[in-house]
């Protein structure tokens, strides 16, 4: 084994699979810090390009890539508070106040660092773990996913900040979404309304970005203002500080690494829920929680750690069985295949040194990328005093390509729109979103799993299995401590702000209290049309989540009411539902995105987001129209490079005049010319023969 | 936006696919010179498919007169149905867009109201020919060290994708055909959950396509000895005959295992359903259409780019390094002949499958 092991270091530091690893370290970073793109999309992107390559330069291209999109994924999250991927999602949480304090190099030094030891324990497991991993993978079967499913959803307990009642009637109502679409067993849609593009389920990437990325960016656009709220001169906190805060809690940095690892082994379950796990662990296992989601330090370090350690874990029976270990692996698969490699016992024995390399170019890629930005942080936070009209048109182009490349539909326009509203009224309301995200994510996995479970092991015969047991025990001992600290924590409030309770208006929660009984009334009536086999697992949702939600219900009528005593003896405040100045610029900017889709219908979108680019910095930024007209330009190709040239991606089609259409029919053109050498010399040689 | 208008002299057509034929860069009305075509892939990068479809895009264009430059997109979802609703409705008939599609026999013949565009409408170029291996865990009581063994078991489970799909009827047609007691149990996401069940033993059998036998299952589990392969399903000839695929010549045809294990020759309405579902199906595994109303000169012109290809070695190499096993074409003319069956499908064959599926969903 030990001279595969340098067999495969002297492969993966070989011209010229060092020179794509850093290739692909280079656009990792460019797919990881773009909100939108992510390692999965990435994957997509790169894989045709491994056609013709050796076998260790394209995994050292691919993987360089891979590993190190959740390395500067941090620093959108912690700059602007936008999550580029779904495995940075828990990041924002106290990434984003540390920026907003000034201590964006402090948060950027505990990532960086954090990542790349994250990741180099992922890749060290993968190596030493390969051999032994079999019984490990074989003993978790679909009753035991279904088990880790229940498990996961424990963790909204941790994710919910003071209203542990909000958190789980959230849960509930991720776990809803997640029944959109046909049903495992019967071919019956449930929640359709008779839209096709429902049949699929609700796709995850529009939903994310529009709870998370949408409410920042209408909150960037209202605010006129950059992102820190303190002033340059008084940044504290730099980059030495964050990489000695990482070693100063090594203890929790191991734990998250671990947890990583153990998420990526199974297989279907990615680097999406490392970071809210690890991030709902260290907040369970932290003595003093007031300051998580605030600007805690740890809450900076567990995920970063994890989403890194993650995709060590990935590979693990993605390489030594076939089996995806997450939804980027499914399209390494593809990888095997170009190179004609059969993952397996044949990566094991004869091919190990290939493995080995595979293990070397994900640890050096960690370690290069984190190098690379902590060299670059000085520059970095840099952002965070720019003007935020000059942040906000990039964002929108990449949120909106990024829910896009989810289903090539405009209902996926929609459907980020539409959970951009849900996502402004939550956080206003101060109902946390990420316990939403997790119940939508879990939801598909449980349902899928718990049918197979029964139809394979029958309905009771497999909770006798020794490892559901296990779970089963692990759950009930982190429902206990979470009750117990639930308890503590309501005796003394000022718990844990997750969910920008500073923000919280008590007549938006009870607004969304109202809107979250009347949709579990509806889901439950609707239920009732179909077999029991298809209405059974959304009314084990719905039912305790109607419940639940009433008791919100009731909860927020009590304190609305109590707000509204307050403001009719105070001074005048700012309108029912805390409607200021702020709000109603934020209301404009959403009508501005929404005006993207009729314009799209219309002329393509192409030309309806180059419009809005440079109309936005004429009308909000007051640039000149030289300047904004450069920077639509510059939009145009992005959108034309990475997704005509680069990656050819299915248009909308216009109605009236598809602008898009016509100029990538020029630059096809222009390419077909300029390469039309290289396709006649074959033909010619062919017919010479 | 501008149109090219399509030539209607059929003639010179035929008369210029004829010289391109012989003379690939002669130049002749070239349509397909200095385009861009794109070739839509009906599931998401990174499977089997996407890949075959990628390797077949990476060599076509030095084979088509004109030698175009070809792009692929994913169309993803609907478990097909999406993508080749694209080609059908949106994407336009001037023979600058093919699909490389791995159809849905099943929804094709019952009329599945998802797909709005059946697949006998569009234009055929060629077709990708795939027998089915059904596969078997050895250590099913009471141990199958042939696949005659199966006839010894006294309940098993046989694992499959969804129950409208081929990969399920085929499965529970067989079966049921052999009298053999088995629990069925439908739902898994994709070919590659099937697998990773058997190996876990929550199923003992499962069928799966031939790439996914000899690039997967052969190299691994049926190298570790963990499952035996059971018979091959595979399209009859013209005379009704059924013989071994040429990819797979150790492994028996259904037919051939049904006479030693029953004795005589599988029929009745079951075997009729499962004889032309398995005729479509493998005949034409992966099916490369052009839009409805494609031109036929277009048509003509990508014909003769397939046959074509399907000479070049670098392509075959590529192709056989990536499944394990050179691919086998059908003709476009004689896939049209294999889907316009689809249209005439007794109402008995329609009404077995119609109770098979509701039978395996409950």
């Amino acid at each position: 084994m030990l001279d595969a092991a340098l067999a495969g270091l002297i492969a993966a530091t070989e011209w010229p699979a060092i020179g794509y690893l850093f290739l692909g370290i280079a656009l990792g970073i460019y797919f990881g810090a773009v909100p939108g793109l992510s390692g999965l999309s990435g994957m997509a992107i790169l894989l045709p390009f491994t056609f013709g390559m050796d076998p260790v330069s394209a995994f050292s291209f691919l993987l360089g890539m891979y590993a190190v999109t959740t390395t500067s994924d941090s620093i959108t999250a912690i700059l602007i508070g936008v999550p580029p991927t779904a495995a940075a999602q828990a990041t924002v949480l106290d990434g984003y106040p540390l920026a907003k304090r000034g201590e964006a190099s402090r948060a950027f030094g505990a990532a960086f660092t954090c990542s790349a030891i994250g990741g180099v324990f992922g890749a060290v497991v993968m190596g030493l773990s390969i051999p032994v991993v079999q019984p490990f993978v074989l003993a978790f079967a679909k009753p035991e996913f279904f088990m880790l499913g229940l498990l996961g959803l424990t963790m909204v307990g941790s994710l919910s900040g003071r209203s542990v009642l909000k958190g789980l009637t959230a849960a509930g109502l991720g776990l809803l979404l997640s029944q959109v679409g046909y049903a495992e067993q019967i071919a019956i849609p449930r929640y359709w309304f008779g839209f096709t593009y429902l049949l699929d389920g609700l796709p995850l990437v529009p939903v994310v970005l529009g709870l998370f990325a949408i409410p920042e960016v209408i909150s960037l656009a209202a605010r006129e203002r950059s992102i820190s709220d303190i002033p340059r001169e008084k940044v504290a906190g730099g980059l030495m500080m964050g990489v000695r805060d990482s070693f100063k809690h090594w203890w929790l940095l191991l734990r998250a690494s671990v947890i990583g690892v153990y998420i990526g082994i199974l297989p279907a379950l990615g680097p999406t829920i490392a970071d809210w796990v690890a991030y709902g662990h260290a907040v369970q296992t932290a003595k003093d929680k007031s300051q998580f989601g605030k600007g805690d330090i740890r809450g900076v370090i567990a995920p970063e750690a994890a989403n890194n350690s993650v995709k060590g874990g990935d590979m693990i029976p993605t390489v030594a069985f076939g089996i995806p270990g997450s939804p980027a692996m499914a399209i390494l698969l593809g990888a095997f295949l170009i190179q004609g490699l059969t993952p397996g016992p044949e990566m094991l024995t004869e091919k190990l040194d290939i493995t080995f390399s595979m293990v070397w170019s994900l640890a050096f890629a960690n370690v290069i990328a984190a190098g690379l930005l902590m060299m670059w942080t000085n520059q970095l936070q840099k952002i965070i005093f720019i003007p935020s009209a000059l942040i906000v048109p990039a964002i929108v182009l990449f949120v909106m390509m990024g829910s896009w490349t989810a289903g090539n539909n405009i209902g996926d326009w929609l459907s980020v729109l539409i959970f951009g509203v849900v996502g402004v009224v939550m956080k206003r309301a101060g109902w946390p979103r990420s316990p939403l995200i997790l119940g939508f994510i879990l939801g598909r996995l449980m349902e899928n799993s718990l049918h197979l479970t029964v139809r394979a092991y029958g309905p009771i015969e497999w909770m006798a299995r020794p490892i559901c047991l296990l779970i089963a025990a692990v759950i009930a001992i982190t429902l206990w401590f979470a009750v117990r600290s639930h308890l503590k924590t309501k005796k003394d409030p000022g718990g844990v702000a997750v969910t920008d309770a500073d923000e919280a208006n008590p007549k938006m929660s009870l607004f969304f209290s109202v809107f979250v009984v009347l949709i579990f009334v509806y889901a439950i009536a609707e239920s009732f049309a179909w077999p029991p086999l298809v209405r059974i697992f959304p009314l084990v949702f719905c039912i305790p989540g109607l419940m639940l939600a009433a008791v919100a219900l009731w909860n927020d009528s009590r304190e609305a009411r109590a707000a509204v005593s307050v403001a009719t003896a105070g001074a005048a405040g700012a309108g029912w539902f805390g409607l200021d100045r702020e709000f109603t610029r934020g209301v404009w900017f959403f009508l501005w995105l929404l005006a993207i889709i009729p314009a799209t219908i219309l002329f393509g979108q192409h030309a309806a987001l180059t419009v809005f680019v440079a109309l936005y910095l004429m009308v909000w930024g007051h640039y000149r129209w030289r300047f904004a007209m450069t920077y639509a330009a510059s939009g145009l190709t992005f959108l034309v490079g990475m997704f005509d040239v680069l990656s050819p991606t299915i248009w909308y089609p216009a109605a009236l005049f598809d602008f898009g259409e016509v100029l990538v029919g020029w630059i096809n053109a222009a390419i077909s010319f300029f390469s039309e050498d290289l396709f006649a010399q074959p033909a010619a040689a062919r017919a010479a023969r | 936006m501008k149109y090219r208008t399509t030539t209607r002299l059929l003639p010179i057509a035929v008369a210029a696919l004829l010289a391109a034929l012989a003379a690939p860069n002669a130049a002749m009305a070239q349509f397909y010179k200095g385009k861009t075509v794109t070739m839509i892939v009906n599931y998401p990068a990174g499977g089997p498919a996407d890949i075959e479809g990628r390797i077949v895009a990476r060599h076509l264009g030095k084979h088509i007169a004109g030698n175009p430059r070809i792009i692929v997109k994913n169309v993803g979802g609907g478990g097909g149905m999406i993508g080749s609703n694209y080609l059908g409705e949106v994407a336009r008939p001037d023979g600058v867009t093919f699909g490389f599609f791995t159809w849905n026999v099943i929804a094709e013949i019952l009329g599945d109201p998802g797909l709005r565009v059946k697949y006998s409408q569009f234009r055929l170029i060629a077709g990708v020919k795939n027998p089915i291996v059904f596969y078997m865990r050895k250590d099913t009581p009471p141990g199958i060290k042939d696949g005659a063994d199966i006839m010894k078991t006294s309940g098993f489970k046989a694992l499959s994708l969804d129950a409208q799909s081929t990969n399920t009827i085929q499965q529970a047609l067989a079966l049921d055909l052999l009298g053999i007691k088995y629990t069925p149990v439908t739902g898994y996401r994709g070919l590659k959950d099937v697998e990773t069940a058997i190996l876990q033993n929550e199923g003992q059998l499962a069928n799966t396509s031939l790439p996914g036998w000899t690039a997967s299952i052969s190299p691994t589990m049926a190298k570790q000895g963990i499952v035996i392969p059971l018979w091959q399903l595979t399209s009859s000839g013209a005379d009704g005959s059924v013989k071994r695929d040429s990819a797979v010549p150790e492994i028996p045809t259904f037919e051939e295992f049904f006479a030693k294990v029953r004795g005589g020759k599988p029929s009745g309405i079951a075997y009729e359903t499962l004889r032309m579902e398995v005729d479509t199906l493998t005949s034409m595994f992966r099916g490369i259409f052009l839009p409805p109303a494609t031109d036929k000169a277009r048509l003509s012109e990508m014909r003769a780019g397939f046959v074509s290809l399907w000479t070049d070695k670098a392509f075959l190499g590529d192709y056989a390094k990536a499944v394990k096993t050179p691919p086998s074409m059908v003709t476009g003319e004689d896939g049209e002949k294999i889907i316009a069956k689809l249209a005439n499908v007794k109402p008995e064959i329609k009404e077995t499958l119609t109770a098979l599926i509701k039978r395996l969903s409950k």
